[in-house]
């Protein structure tokens, strides 16, 4: 039964069908046999099978969003069940914020959505956030990495100020920089010395799973 | 440096009727947050004025020696709130955000599951005059006259500007696809929603919406005599959402656009932001040099014109980040290999990609200017 409910749960994800997800997810929940930590790992394997179908052209963006949000939905009645232990064994702390300047949110939500599926405590903090905001959040949660949002091409500066605040602080053995949005390049992440730029939240998420010791 | 044998408007016709011109036309869409920056004025100023956005945008075309036909910017921020062309919350620099922050738009779920039928009753006018834009604007209902008579005023005093130089708008007619207008409206996850497990209602919105700019968008764009009409999307392709929906939701609706317009013998400019390298075979069902596809950089323009380039003319696509952050050779060079390979035997105006950003180098600007003349 557990091997058939987990198949099931993945299969209902992959059908982007919201209801049959949390229908089955509630079946986790009530079944003795099964644990929260199951449904994650269910959740999990169907989230990755979407990000390599993104990746490879055989799905979009709008899919892909919609499955991170399903996915969110999922894991927000599952994380009040899991054990401690379970919950302690996220793959890591990422900070996420779109740069001063700049108040898109879409990008970043998506990222958002996936990566906290994906395993990781994600710190969001939110749109035009400035440069000291990053630095001080860094210190605060001692992530595993920051991710910065920018599409506006006139906020990427805000970028590069984030990037200067934390090596002279010495924080970037502690902390990897990433960055995306539309302003942003792989030539731009050389520039201003960023570890990574990633094109997608798949990508990005991939890049930061890298990134775990 | 060559010298022009063609005026602007034949260049550019010979280009979108798939002639040979006698050199590539340009055609950057210099819009008004970039003219600002161009000009040396703040984002502020020009969300404020519209006399200072005609200003700013002709000051920028006099300083680097023109082109060959030009964007319409007349507009501040709210009057395109106002209007029903980004029916959306929006930032405006001075007021909500920074002066030197270009206006923004802020994408959040207003439009309602079921909004969209009556959007089909009504029609997307009276809904959005009468009930949507008091859910997304802060200006008062006894301001409204006010800014669309400034609308108006900026609106002449552009084409005095433009006649004072002999040069034409490219367009005047202008609307966003009724698929990108209701995603941005409801917002994207919702809207990926409806259109798996909520179709028809999407559907007859999309149906009124079409019905209403196969009347409006034909009188307008025929009004102006420009012989073209701008059509906005910037979601339905294939890096947003799977063939079966672009199928299902935009394509139908959008061949009936384009061939309504071309029995007038009217231009479809199709500004396609995003990637839409696995829809441009579509395309190719539209009547031969009915429509240009204006493109970002992210669609391969090589791709199109390999697939379309006997067919529909192409415009673009000098990415807003090589504008912002390259080197003047960098752009130079990425224009040139365009006009030499998309160039080739007409069907090509160079342009930017979605628009110059406002922060684009003044030497970068400039790169991309001269190169149609090298």
């Amino acid at each position: 039964m557990a091997h058939d409910l987990k198949e099931k749960l993945k299969e209902a994800l992959l059908d982007l069908n919201n209801d049959a997800t949390l229908d089955y997810v509630q079946q986790f929940l009530a079944a003795d046999e099964m644990t929260a930590k199951q449904a994650v790992d269910s959740i999990a394997e169907a989230l990755e099978i979407v990000g390599r179908r993104f990746q490879e052209g055989d799905w979009f963006l709008g899919e892909l969003v919609y499955a991170g949000t399903i996915a969110k939905e999922a894991m927000d009645v599952l994380t009040p069940a899991l054990t401690a232990d379970d919950a302690r064994a996220n793959c890591g702390t990422v900070v996420v914020g779109t740069i001063e300047g700049d108040m898109h949110d879409l990008g970043k939500s998506i990222f958002i959505n996936y990566a906290r599926s994906a395993g990781f405590d994600v710190i969001d903090l939110g749109v035009d956030v400035p440069a000291e905001t990053f630095l001080e959040a860094v210190n605060e949660h001692e992530p595993l990495a920051v991710g910065m949002c920018c599409l506006l091409t006139p906020a990427a500066g805000g970028v590069g100020r984030v990037v200067e605040l934390i090596t002279e602080r010495d924080l970037r053995a502690r902390t990897k920089i990433i960055i995306g949005g539309a302003a942003m390049t792989q030539a731009f992440a050389d520039e201003i010395g960023a570890d990574a730029y990633a094109p997608d939240a798949v990508t990005g998420t991939d890049i930061i799973r890298g990134w775990v010791g | 440096m060559k010298t022009d044998v063609m005026t602007s408007q034949e260049r550019l016709w010979a280009a979108i009727h798939l002639e040979q011109p006698d050199r590539v036309p340009l055609v950057p869409t210099l819009l008004p947050e970039p003219a600002a920056g161009l000009a040396g004025v703040s984002q502020a100023t020009i969300a404020s004025d519209n006399s200072e956005v005609v200003k700013a945008v002709f000051k920028v075309f006099d300083d680097y020696g023109g082109w060959d036909a030009i964007y319409p910017a007349s507009y501040i921020p709210v009057q395109l709130q106002l209007g029903g062309v980004f029916p959306m919350k929006i930032k405006v620099p001075g007021q909500h955000i920074a002066d030197d922050i270009p206006f923004q738009l802020e994408e959040v779920e207003i439009l309602r599951l079921e909004d969209y039928d009556k959007i089909a009753e009504v029609g997307f006018d009276a809904f959005f005059n009468e009930d949507f834009l008091w859910r997304v604007t802060d200006v008062a209902p006894d301001e409204v006259r006010g800014h669309m008579d400034n609308l108006m005023i900026g609106g002449a005093s552009f084409l005095e500007e433009c006649a004072n130089r002999d040069v034409q708008p490219l367009f005047l007619a202008s609307g966003m696809h009724p698929f990108f207008k209701l995603s941005l409206m409801r917002s994207l996850v919702p809207f990926t929603q409806d259109i798996y497990y909520n179709p028809e209602p999407v559907e007859r919105a999309i149906r009124r919406m079409t019905d209403d700019l196969l009347v409006e968008q034909k009188l307008s764009a025929i009004n102006t005599g420009l012989g073209m009409w701008m059509c906005c999307e910037e979601r339905a392709g294939g890096y947003f959402f799977r063939p079966e929906i672009f199928e299902r939701f935009w394509w139908p609706y959008t061949k009936e656009l384009v061939e309504s317009q071309w029995s007038e013998g009217i231009v479809t400019l199709f500004h396609l932001d995003t990637c839409w390298d696995k829809n441009l075979h579509y395309f190719k069902e539209l009547p031969k040099g009915s429509a240009i596809l204006e493109l970002d950089g992210t669609t391969d323009i090589f791709l199109a014109k390999e697939i379309l380039g006997d067919h529909l003319c192409l415009k673009g696509d000098v990415p807003a980040a090589l504008l912002a952050v390259g080197k003047p050779e960098e752009v130079t060079n990425y224009c040139r290999e365009r006009i030499e390979k998309v160039g080739r035997g007409g069907g090509y105006i160079l342009g930017t990609g979605c628009s110059v950003p406002p922060n684009a180098k003044p030497e970068n600007f400039r790169a991309m200017i001269e190169s149609v003349h090298q």
